[in-house]
């Protein structure tokens, strides 16, 4: 499958990302590295034994480099995770926290169909 | 001689840095985006990465500014970038090491926050090639141009000082050809006014004299006699008295120099012309207003010009003059004290006497005589040759040669250095001990830190701690000892620590630096000599002498129990010997210490007096007899084939009662008396015995004894 056809899929922006990443063979390099990453591991590790911060800035990488390689749903809703789990000066969490089990259902639909059409190339 | 200026184009000073020099310092928690920022910024450059603040800082910490640019996330575990900036702001890097932060973060706060912290630049996600590449290029040559300006900058204050030194230097030496003085005056009273204006400066703030004062009153000072250009040669070099009319004339060399610095035509507001004026002017005049050329009284005159008069009095008294030989430094210092070369500040004299010493000492090695000429031609000679006085970049130079100095000395030596910064609480190791140790560089809370604590115990890190917060600015440095572990084995260092504080007025404690050495086999040998001066070699008793302390010490504080002395002897020891030879000897006296340690209770004190003589102390409140008995029920009994008998003497008294040494002479005196009564067995002193009883008592024992006597009292000698 090419480039285009995957980023079709996912709904990501290769246009954005040829631009600010030069060439295709980069971008397939760190698309290659993007899913060796282990953030998305470590964000469940900590969310399952309930370390929040720790969760916080597993989410904020995930928002961050997901956001490098254009895969724009990805990396909205680690943002939007990131910031209920981003904590303020006292080290709280910015909540509200019911919502963190739902987003990380739906980060973990995105982050898979992201690996898995991704796998093809 | 032919002058020459020097040609400084600026194109060659700066130019592009090669990239293969450039390190780039990428800290960020995730691989990925380390990767991508180094991708991103091409190759050529030398990458290094940390994944978090605390190895950050360690790299800081051994590249130092041979870092081009730090590029710093700001959500990182351990320490996290604003850490990082806090940190490199408390050591100063911030300024020589660029960092442009990486961020996603676009809020104002955020932003603002890292600007105050000394961040030059950002770069936002999502990374563009592009963005990177040029915020990296800018930054560096941006810097390298500021460091190359640094250094032009350096390079030319550091000649005009130069060139204006030399200069005065020159000029107060017409004055002194003419003068026909020693050459070396007026180096010595610029000598002399900075060491005593120092020493004024730092017993009181009175005159508020800054080092940047001192030194420019010290310069100034060389221009004191200046006026005297105008003082015909016929009465400045007269040698004999000079009449009234001359020394009027002679006197106006004060007013001339000082007219002749008003008459400058630039720069009056100069602080060095005005301080020179000063000087000029006033170095006659006299603390109680007796002086010329204003009469001015007391703290009226200025400090520098005070200090001059002392130093140009001094010094003429202490040189040779036509008029006159040159008095010793003693000599001087009285005549000056005693008031017959002027009154003066006394809280000044106070000042000289203190560094009195100092003075004599800078004065003696100042004083080249016929080189001082030679040492000016050669000065003006360095300081026309160009190339030598390339300072360029000097300062920044220095810096980078000293931190490759120090990190060599430190990985070589073995020995533990280490850092440590109150705010924010931060030890830096140097490598020696993360290579020997395995402990990381980089340890933030070190009081809070597990393989710390481990390593040194943390009672005695809290000791340290306690002990450098003791110390005082004028007396930073303390020493310990203590007991490590490394490698699961017990080893004793060494540390000597330089606690930091700060120059406010009430100093606050900043910090410390220190170096930890392993002392492990001194600390052993000192307690294995320690041992060996206490204690018997043989049977690892204690030894006589250092027994007779600790009971007298025991008497001493217990004056009113009950002290019972026990002189043990083994009967016939001596044919044990002859028979079994002395090997088998030994054994026997050594299991005969083992009996007797083993018969008495824990805190009674058992000896070795010398051969086969030994000793207990005990203290009892009740009849000591069945304490006897059964010291001597233990001791007796076979041993190796050998029957073991013993005799013993005993005495008790109260603590008070009499002196250990005569308590003893009665027990040993009692043992005898057993032993004259054919041996075996143990019997009471029946009195205590001073030292001529005890001879007389001696002297009647049975002549078939004595030769045995006298061979025990022998061995114990």
């Amino acid at each position: 499958m090419s480039l285009g056809a995957c980023y079709a899929q996912i709904g990501g922006d290769l246009e954005g990302v040829r631009s600010r990443l030069m060439t295709d063979e980069r971008i397939e390099k760190f698309i290659g590295i993007f899913a060796e990453d282990p953030s998305f591991g470590n964000l469940r590790t900590a969310l399952d034994e309930g370390d929040l911060k720790e969760a916080f800035r597993a989410a904020h990488t995930m928002k961050g480099i997901s956001r490098d390689m254009g895969f724009t749903s990805l990396s909205d809703i680690a943002a939007e995770l990131a910031d209920v789990l981003r904590p303020d000066e006292e080290g709280v969490p910015a909540g509200p926290l019911e919502r963190v089990p739902s987003l990380f259902e739906q980060l973990e639909e995105a982050y898979t169909r992201t690996v898995d059409a991704f796998s093809m190339i | 001689m032919k002058l020459e200026t020097k040609e400084q184009g600026i194109q060659p000073l700066i130019k592009a840095p090669e990239k293969k020099d450039q390190i780039i310092l990428i800290v960020d928690d995730s691989a990925m985006n380390r990767a991508l920022l180094a991708d991103m910024i091409g190759p050529g450059y030398k990458v290094v990465e940390a994944e978090n603040g605390l190895e950050g800082i360690a790299a800081m910490q051994k590249l130092g500014s041979n870092i081009s640019v730090v590029l710093l996330d700001i959500n990182m575990p351990e320490m996290d970038g604003f850490d990082v900036l806090a940190v490199m702001n408390s050591k100063n890097w911030i300024n020589d090491i660029p960092v442009i932060m990486v961020t996603a973060e676009t809020s104002p706060s955020y932003i603002e926050r890292a600007y105050d912290l000394g961040v030059v630049d950002f770069i936002n996600r999502p990374f563009d090639a592009k963005v990177v590449q040029r915020r990296v290029n800018n930054t560096i040559m941006l810097f390298a141009k500021q460091k190359a300006l640094v250094g032009l900058v350096a390079d030319q204050v550091y000649e005009r000082e130069k060139a204006n030194s030399l200069m005065i230097s020159i000029l107060s030496h017409i004055v002194e050809f003419r003068n026909g003085e020693s050459g070396l005056h007026v180096l010595h009273v610029s000598t002399m006014t900075e060491i005593l204006l120092n020493q004024v400066a730092k017993k009181t703030d009175r005159y508020k004299l800054t080092t940047s004062d001192i030194s420019r009153i010290a310069m100034a000072s060389s221009l004191h006699d200046i006026g005297k250009i105008s003082i015909p040669d016929a009465v400045l070099n007269k040698p004999g008295r000079l009449t009234e009319d001359e020394f009027e004339l002679m006197k106006t060399h004060t007013s001339v120099g000082a007219a002749m610095l008003a008459d400058v035509p630039v720069k009056q507001d100069d602080p060095l012309v005005r301080t020179a004026y000063e000087i000029c002017r006033w170095h006659h005049e006299r603390y109680d207003g007796g002086g010329y050329p204003d009469g001015l009284k007391g703290d009226d005159i200025p400090i520098s010009a005070q200090a001059v008069s002392l130093a140009d009095v001094y010094d003429a008294l202490t040189s040779k003059r036509v008029y006159k030989d040159a008095y010793t430094h003693e000599q001087a210092m009285e005549m000056i004290l005693n008031g017959e070369c002027g009154t003066f500040n006394p809280f000044l004299l106070e000042c000289f006497v203190e560094i009195a010493d100092d003075i004599h000492e800078q004065l003696t090695l100042n004083s080249l005589g016929a080189e001082a000429d030679m040492e000016i031609a050669h000065m003006v000679d360095e300081a026309m040759t160009p190339g030598e006085a390339e300072a360029s970049s000097r300062t920044l130079e220095l810096l980078d040669y000293e931190r490759m100095k120090y990190q060599f000395f430190a990985s070589m030596s073995n020995e533990l250095q280490y850092e440590y910064t109150e705010d924010p609480p931060m030890v830096v190791l140097s490598d020696w001990a993360e290579k020997k140790l395995g402990v990381p560089e980089v340890i933030k809370d070190p009081f809070e830190d597990r393989t710390l604590a481990e390593l040194f115990g943390e009672d005695n890190i809290q000791r340290l701690r306690a002990a450098l917060h003791d110390t005082t600015p004028e007396e930073p440095v303390v020493q310990l000892e203590f007991e490590a572990t490394i490698d699961d084995e017990p080893r004793w260092l060494q540390v000597t620590a330089h606690a930091n504080w700060s120059s406010d007025e009430v100093p606050r404690y900043l910090g410390s630096i220190g170096k930890m050495v392993d002392i492990h086999e001194h600390h052993e040998k000192m307690a294995d000599l320690q041992r060996r001066a206490t204690h018997d070699s043989l049977t690892g008793l204690l030894n006589h002498a250092y027994a007779r302390k600790l009971v007298q010490e025991r008497m001493k504080l217990n004056p009113e129990k009950s002290f019972v002395f026990i002189v043990v002897d083994m009967d016939k020891f001596k044919d044990v010997n002859d028979t079994y030879g002395h090997l088998f000897g030994d054994r026997v006296l050594f299991h005969m210490a083992q009996r007797l340690e083993g018969s008495v209770r824990g805190n009674d004190i058992v000896a070795r007096v010398g051969g086969d003589e030994f000793f207990i102390c005990m203290e009892c409140s009740v009849d000591p007899d069945p304490l006897i008995v059964r010291v001597y029920e233990t001791v007796i009994g076979e041993y190796d084939g050998i029957d073991v008998s013993v005799s013993m003497g005993v005495a008790t008294a109260h603590g008070d009662e009499c002196a250990y040494d005569d308590l003893f002479r009665s027990a040993d005196h009692a043992l005898y008396e057993v032993k004259n009564a054919d041996r075996g067995g143990f019997k009471f002193a029946d009195k205590i015995l001073s030292e001529d009883e005890a001879l007389s008592a001696l002297s009647q024992i049975d002549g078939e004894k004595e030769e045995d006597i006298a061979a025990a009292h022998a061995s114990r000698s």
